[in-house]
């Protein structure tokens, strides 16, 4: 359930940074105090082509789906769901880490909302690896 | 399996309270395009002395100052996008001057090098059709290692003198146009770009799009014939 919440607030932050990128919302200006708008404004704000955020929309929406999927009674008992939620967030968490190296180092500017963001699946990670641990407990 | 459904529905309300509460705070910041238009108080002239590069009528009615980065994305979003909606309908038909004022901001690794290059290809009289093809390419040298070598390579392509415009960029020649468009900047506070200026004026706006100038533009100086659209 965690899970579910955490993916729900990390899909409405990405989204909010999506409809940044693109222009629906926020000045359009480079070089403003605000360090989103440097971040953003940057060549790095891109992957593949992608807008970063776009990647995080989908990832959170992605992190959701298999959430909402683990809570069915189908699968409420299965092991699956935790560790694709773990596998999912753990790509998620570097991907973070190597953003985060980029806003630090590269960019030399930090955007608050990014950093929240990368609160939202280092928590996911954690939540779904206690989960694992719960479900490998029996057993032991 | 019923029991186990309703004992959920209280988690999936409290999950679309937030996903709702969530889509609201959206809305909320996103931008409100039918602001009023806004212009900031007067500052006098906006270029004593022969600052940035002018397109478009001397005796035109309004003067749009630009304050713009090369690589700035959102300047080439407007360079490539709104900018030629304006030059066919406000400055081709004499009722703007457009100023670009050159402003690399400090954190943008490549715009130097494109600012001086169109600087000097402005020593050709095509800093125009530079200030066009850089934009275009923005992805291409911004990314680039060398930059100059995609740079030169452009203004070639647009047919310049190649020996003029590599000895003004080797030996930085038009530099200081660029500095001094710069230090304009700085001195009227110019925080990012694009940062516009309506005869003298800061435009205050978040929307700069072709029609929305158009509309600022007919609220200081209507078309004739009468019939301008009334500020908001």
């Amino acid at each position: 359930m965690a899970a579910a919440v955490l993916a729900l607030l990390g899909l409405l932050l990405a989204t909010y940074l999506l409809l940044h990128r693109l222009g629906f919302t926020g000045p359009l200006i480079c070089g403003s105090s605000a360090s989103c708008d440097t971040v953003q404004a940057s060549r790095y704000a891109a992957f593949l082509g992608i807008p970063v955020a776009a990647w995080g929309v989908g990832g959170y929406a992605t992190l959701l789906a298999v959430a909402l999927a683990g809570l069915q009674p189908q699968w409420a008992e299965r092991r699956e769901p935790t560790l694709w939620l773990a596998i999912l967030s753990g790509l998620g968490v570097a991907f973070t880490a190597y953003l985060t190296y980029l806003e630090l180092f590269v960019i030399y500017a930090v955007c608050r909302w990014c950093l929240a963001s990368g609160g939202i699946i280092v928590a996911v990670f954690g939540v779904s690896l206690a989960g694992l641990r719960r479900e490998k407990a029996p057993d032991s | 399996m019923a029991d186990a459904r309703r004992s959920m529905t209280p988690f999936y309300a409290g999950l679309g309270a937030i996903a709702v509460v969530g889509a609201v705070l959206i809305g909320m910041r996103m931008r409100n395009t039918s602001a009023p238009l806004t212009l900031g108080p007067p500052i006098g002239p906006i270029a004593p002395g022969p600052r940035g590069v002018v397109y478009g009528s001397d005796s035109a009615s309004v003067e749009i100052t630009e304050f713009a980065d090369f690589e700035c994305g959102f300047c080439a979003q407007f360079a490539t996008v709104q900018m030629p909606d304006v030059k066919t309908r406000l400055i081709a038909t004499g009722r703007v001057r457009w100023r670009f004022v050159h402003f690399p901001l400090p954190m943008h690794r490549n715009a130097p090098e494109a600012h001086l290059a169109a600087a000097c290809a402005g020593r050709q009289d095509r800093f125009w059709e530079m200030h066009d093809v850089i934009y275009q390419n923005q992805s291409e040298w911004v990314r680039s290692r060398r930059p100059a070598a995609a740079l030169e390579g452009y203004a070639l392509r647009l047919g310049l003198d190649g020996a003029r415009y590599r000895q003004c960029v080797s030996q930085r020649e038009a530099w200081s146009q660029v500095l001094a468009d710069r230090a304009l900047g700085d001195s009227l506070s110019v925080g990012g770009t694009p940062t516009f200026y309506i005869n003298g004026r800061e435009w205050e706006t978040r929307d700069y799009s072709a029609d929305r100038i158009r509309a600022v533009v007919d609220s200081i100086a209507p078309p004739a014939p009468a019939g301008a659209t009334p500020l908001r």
